[in-house]
């Protein structure tokens, strides 16, 4: 009975000290847990959290200019908003189309023109190390430079461009690129296409080169075509990579405002919303305007970019 | 997704309860208790943070300013931090108070909204002190047409005529042109709209482009748009009513369509050069360097921004816009964006404004001119010791024969806009100066509705 006893203290005994050296333990992983959390948690509490609930608070709010203080202004910065993209006033309606004819660019243009161009380079063919470090270049030097090398090509008088055609004969083509409405926005689209691929094809690049040799081989074997490889095979095994590429581009399109803004100054038909914000509180210190006009662009985007999600899952789910 | 939906309507109840309680936060009363005299105390150390905008002027003449402070006062160092990009910078420096300096010089007119919020200091009683090296109060010393600009009237029941700030620089915006080239061809400036259209015809008639301007940046067809509307409104109605509206009706003046379809005459007629719409500042001031164009519309810091770029023995010349309409003689305008303020919690406040005060005097302002090349609006006499350039620059702006305006101005409900998107777009074609003028007209009567709501009145 007392031997029993004994070893049942001492089973208890084992038993708490287990439970604290589990405990013990447990908490060393929670302090590390909460150590590690802690930075990304404050910053994104500080830098997301806090100033988007500012943004927000900021489209409810105008300002007195006589007595500095901010009032309560209701949706009256929405109501402008809406009023001048309706009536189109100093081009707010065509900076709304653009955004999403941006959304277009970069979902439905440069993201199957990358995976093409990866797709391309992945065959070896002649300079593909060339062509793929010619296609990074724009991501790595300053957007700045780049859009002067690109102003100063398409630069009406003394311009590349320009005088390339009228040595080809072809005069009658020369034109003021980038001051008239009817090809400022088709350059600076062109210049986003060209500046863009690199990444997107960097990324899916990366991602063809890990679809199984195997695989590929066995379909060359059955003899199939290039173009049944890359629809067939190619898209299916990269749709992954694909979906991340276009949605990082659906959500670029809602904050593009620096390549109109460099090569146009927004002029001729190429402003963006994003571009209005910059210009609003820059030039006219509208904080109320420009909060109401990023939250409706944050919310349209939002729906924008959740039905190119709802989509792209779908075809994963077909594909899986 | 009710979860969603639950969590954003509370997030949205929230953010309309904060935004309407929050609502006067922004406004201090910390201006009282830095209403201090400027001087320099003698018994410690003191650091004074000075940021400007480093662009066209360079920033030679801070250095300088630099020198000659820390010269007078031993005990003071006078930190410079020059920035390029300080339009950008500088609201979330004053905003948040983070890295503020003590003293700055910008352009913009973000002062008008930093005075009545108490995070820039009211510098009126700054106006009463006497700037050195004159008999003169700073009241006395700053142009009238300065005045229009850097008096804020926030009407009787907020203070009365505030000063939050004291002009940095200010100076002619018009038409350049290249003396040499007007020399060579017997070409004179014209002194009326009509003899200006007939000198175009002639440089044309010599395979030169008279006339250009950045095409990417509209605005600086301004001193053109202005003084067309000055020139078809008569100084009563311009300034009586256009730059102090009691209503919106001014804003769809016959005045207005007639600079709109002047401004298209000067392209319909080909006056302004092939391209000039695609450009920018820094290209079209290349064609002109290249004698590609007679005449550039541009500002005093033309010669400075270009100063690694002009030719050996270069000549240039600002002229006022011609005469015409009723304004009797040529129009001289002027440009003034640049100011100097006093952030409001500095630990300096006697200091930062004795440093502004130094940076009047006479001897700065021609220093200004000699290693800036820019100007500033004051009551004072340049040398001869200035450049060429420089020196027409100051003639524009002071000559008895000319007419100085500016369309600066402090009052809110003043309808600033230039149009901007409607020059270019008449410009290009797209749209016509009726339908501008027109929609232009509009534009001004809903921002003035808004502006009123804003300010209670």
């Amino acid at each position: 009975m007392i031997l029993s006893d004994i070893s049942k203290i001492e089973n208890k005994n084992k038993d708490k000290k287990a439970i604290d050296v589990k405990s013990h333990k447990l908490n060393k992983s929670k302090l590390f847990i909460i150590i590690m959390l802690a930075w990304p948690v404050a910053h994104w509490l500080v830098f997301t959290l806090f100033m988007n609930l500012q943004t927000l608070v900021y489209s409810f709010q105008r300002l007195n200019r006589f007595t500095g203080k901010m009032r309560f202004a209701g949706t009256e910065n929405y109501m402008e908003l809406f009023e001048k993209i309706i009536n189109n006033t100093a081009s707010y309606g065509i900076a709304f189309r653009n955004t999403f004819l941006w959304l277009g660019l970069n979902v439905l243009v440069i993201v199957p023109l990358s995976l093409v161009v990866a797709y391309v380079l992945s065959k070896k063919i002649p300079f593909h190390r060339f062509f793929n470090a010619v296609l990074f270049i724009p991501n790595i030097i300053s957007i700045v430079i780049l859009t002067m090398v690109w102003s100063f090509a398409w630069a009406p008088n003394q311009g590349l461009v320009n005088e390339l055609l009228t040595r080809l004969g072809l005069e009658h083509l020369t034109r003021v690129w980038l001051g008239d409405p009817k090809s400022a926005l088709i350059n600076v689209f062109v210049y986003c296409v060209w500046a863009g691929i690199g990444f997107n094809n960097l990324i899916l690049s990366g991602a063809i080169a890990k679809i199984p040799k195997e695989i590929l081989e066995s379909a060359e074997l059955d003899g199939i075509s290039n173009w049944q490889e890359f629809i067939h095979i190619v898209i299916p095994s990269v749709w992954p990579t694909i979906c991340t590429v276009t949605i990082l581009g659906a959500t670029a399109a809602f904050r593009v405002f620096l390549h109109p803004q460099l090569l146009t100054n927004g002029q001729y038909g190429t402003s963006t919303i994003a571009l209005k914000v910059v210009e609003e509180v820059l030039a006219g210190g509208s904080y109320g305007l420009a909060s109401a006009a990023g939250i409706t662009m944050a919310v349209l985007g939002y729906i924008a970019v959740s039905i190119i999600k709802k989509f792209l899952d779908k075809r994963e789910k077909e594909w899986s | 997704m009710k979860k969603f939906t639950k969590v954003l309507s509370l997030t949205l109840v929230a953010v309309m309860l904060l935004a309407g309680c929050s609502g006067g936060g922004k406004a201090a009363d910390g201006n009282a208790s830095n209403d201090v005299a400027p001087s320099v105390p003698e018994d410690k150390e003191v650091t004074l943070k000075v940021t400007f905008f480093e662009a066209g002027f360079g920033n030679k003449w801070q250095n300088w300013l630099k020198t000659e402070f820390e010269k007078q006062y031993p005990n003071v160092t006078v930190e410079l931090v020059g920035d390029a990009n300080l339009t950008e910078t500088l609201t979330p420096m004053i905003e948040s108070g983070v890295d503020a300096p003590d003293v700055y010089m910008a352009n913009g007119s973000m002062w008008e909204e930093w005075g009545p919020q108490g995070l820039v200091m009211d510098l009126t009683s700054l106006y009463e002190e006497k700037v050195p090296g004159t008999d003169m109060t700073l009241d006395e010393y700053i142009t009238d047409v300065a005045k229009d600009k850097f008096y804020f009237d926030l009407g009787k029941e907020n203070g009365g005529v505030k000063k939050y700030s004291v002009p940095w620089s200010a100076g002619p915006m018009s038409v350049v042109y290249n003396v040499n080239m007007f020399e060579e061809h017997g070409w004179e400036y014209p002194k009326t709209w009509e003899e200006f259209e007939a000198l175009c015809e002639e440089i044309k008639a010599a395979g030169i482009a008279p006339l250009t301007y950045p095409g990417k940046f509209p605005n600086y067809t301004r001193p053109f748009i202005r003084g067309w509307q000055l020139q078809a409104m008569g100084e009563d109605k311009f300034f009586g009513e256009y730059k102090n509206p009691t209503s919106a009706d001014i804003y769809g003046d016959t005045a207005v369509l007639e600079s709109f379809q002047n401004f298209k005459k000067l392209f319909d007629k080909g006056y302004i050069m092939n391209g000039t719409t695609a450009l920018d500042h820094t290209q079209v001031q290349m064609e002109f360097i290249n004698n590609k164009v007679a005449m550039i519309l541009n500002g005093y810091w033309l010669e400075n921004e270009m100063s690694e770029a002009w030719p050996e023995g270069y000549r240039i010349a600002m002229a006022p816009v011609p005469q015409g309409g009723k304004v009797d003689k040529p129009v001289s305008f002027i440009n003034m964006p640049d100011y100097m303020a006093i952030y409001n919690n500095t630990e300096v406040p006697e200091v930062a404004k004795a440093f502004v005060l130094f940076s009047l005097s006479p001897e700065s302002c021609e220093q200004f001119a000699k290693l800036a090349g820019g100007l500033r609006p004051f009551n004072y006499e340049l040398s001869d010791e200035v450049s060429e350039f420089t020196q027409t620059c100051q003639d524009v702006i002071t000559n008895e024969n000319y007419y100085q305006y500016t369309d600066a101005s402090s009052n809110p409900l003043m309808f600033k806009s230039l149009g901007n998107a409607y020059l270019t777009q008449i410009s290009t074609g797209e749209i016509t100066p009726e339908k501008a003028a027109e929609d232009f007209k509009n534009e001004a009567a809903t921002e003035y509705d808004r502006v009123k709501t804003d300010l209670g009145l």
